[in-house]
């Protein structure tokens, strides 16, 4: 019965893994480090869960080895030590990555502003005339972008799963995200912090084109949309 | 060892709420001086003295619940469980402190 269950939910798991808004199938280098760090943080998960069980699974076996340690030590050296020996490492992983991802180094990359208003994003792209779009970020291949987040009304967030992490955007405050996509094609986008009863609906879409195609791709906005 | 009077309840929490205070300065003194644009090693000495000013507060109630009074009388099993209590959430606290909020001082400041 159990194993019936287990071989019928692990594809219905699994499923979770792929589709245009999964972290685990990454476009770019943030979110491949995040899908990185992901795994990691299910290595050490998956380590300390074995290390309990086998404890546990001692105790039953072996009560007398359990009783044996007394309630100090396995205080300290379950209670702290296993903690600490699995923990101290992904910390330091997360932090590591987490500098990774921030937008430093001298050069400035190409700026796009990205507006959230409940319950659409608009788009601006300084640097190519005045030109703007609605629900659609035209992003060129294969190099990094400054996606400067900020928000008409009330908190919302930037995210586009395969590309990176999310961002707030707050009204009256600019938040920048550096991306790159390094596939061409299409991803897709959403809002990350319920804003009303349209949060749900607040998606958009993410057009990767090669960079030489960039500048024509945004002047003809629709002809992107294929 | 220090009894714990009776409706002493609260001070189960003390070594935590000591760790809460050192988080929430840390997240605006953090907060406010990137938005401000501060220069980052005055930000990097305002969190570090945020952190030296609550490690030392612990460090301080730590000895005083780990001392001892002299000739102390008896202590109720109670009053000892709890004094037991405290002091180990106290060390806790410390260690918690250095460990989850110490990284910010060798971080990236702002970007
Ligand atoms: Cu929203």
């Amino acid at each position: 019965m159990l194993r019936t269950l287990v071989y019928l939910g692990f594809p219905v798991l699994l499923a979770g893994c792929t589709g245009p808004l999964s972290t685990l199938d990454p476009g770019g280098p943030a979110a491949t480090s995040i899908a990185t760090l992901w795994w990691v943080m299910l290595a050490g998960a998956a380590a300390l869960f074995v290390l309990v069980m086998t404890l546990y699974a001692l105790v039953i076996w072996r009560p007398d080895w359990g009783a044996r340690v007394s309630p100090t030590r396995w205080i300290v050296l379950g209670g702290l030590g296993l903690p600490a020996v699995v923990l101290t490492p992904l910390v330091a992983s997360a932090l590591v990555t987490g500098e990774r991802l921030l937008p430093l180094g001298s050069a400035e990359p190409l700026r796009i502003e990205a507006e959230a208003q409940r319950w659409t994003w608009t788009f601006r792209y300084p640097g190519s005339g005045d030109i703007k779009t609605e629900g659609t970020l035209h992003l060129p291949v294969g190099v990094p972008v400054d996606i400067v987040v900020t928000s008409r009304d009330v908190i919302h967030a930037f995210w586009i799963p395969r590309l990176a992490g999310k961002i707030d955007a707050v009204p009256g405050h600019t938040n920048i995200l550096r991306i790159r996509a390094d596939v061409q094609g299409r991803y897709q986008g959403l809002c990350n912090e319920f804003c009303g009863s349209g949060h749900s609906g607040m998606r958009f879409d993410v057009v990767a084109h090669p960079a030489a195609d960039f500048s024509t791709a945004i002047a003809h906005p629709e002809a992107g949309r294929k | 060892m220090r009894p714990v009077p009776d409706r002493r309840l609260w001070l189960l929490v003390l070594g935590f709420s000591v760790w809460g205070s050192a988080l929430g300065f840390v997240y605006v003194l953090h907060s406010v001086g990137c938005a401000f644009a501060w220069p980052a090693n005055a930000i990097r000495l305002g969190l570090g003295l945020v952190l030296f000013v609550h490690l030392a507060l612990v460090g301080l109630l730590w000895r005083s619940y780990a001392g001892t009074y002299p000739g102390a009388p008896a202590v109720d099993p109670t009053d000892s469980f709890l004094n037991w209590v405290i002091l180990w959430t106290l060390i806790a606290a410390f260690v918690t402190i250095v460990f989850t909020l110490g990284p910010t001082l060798l971080l990236t400041t702002c970007t």
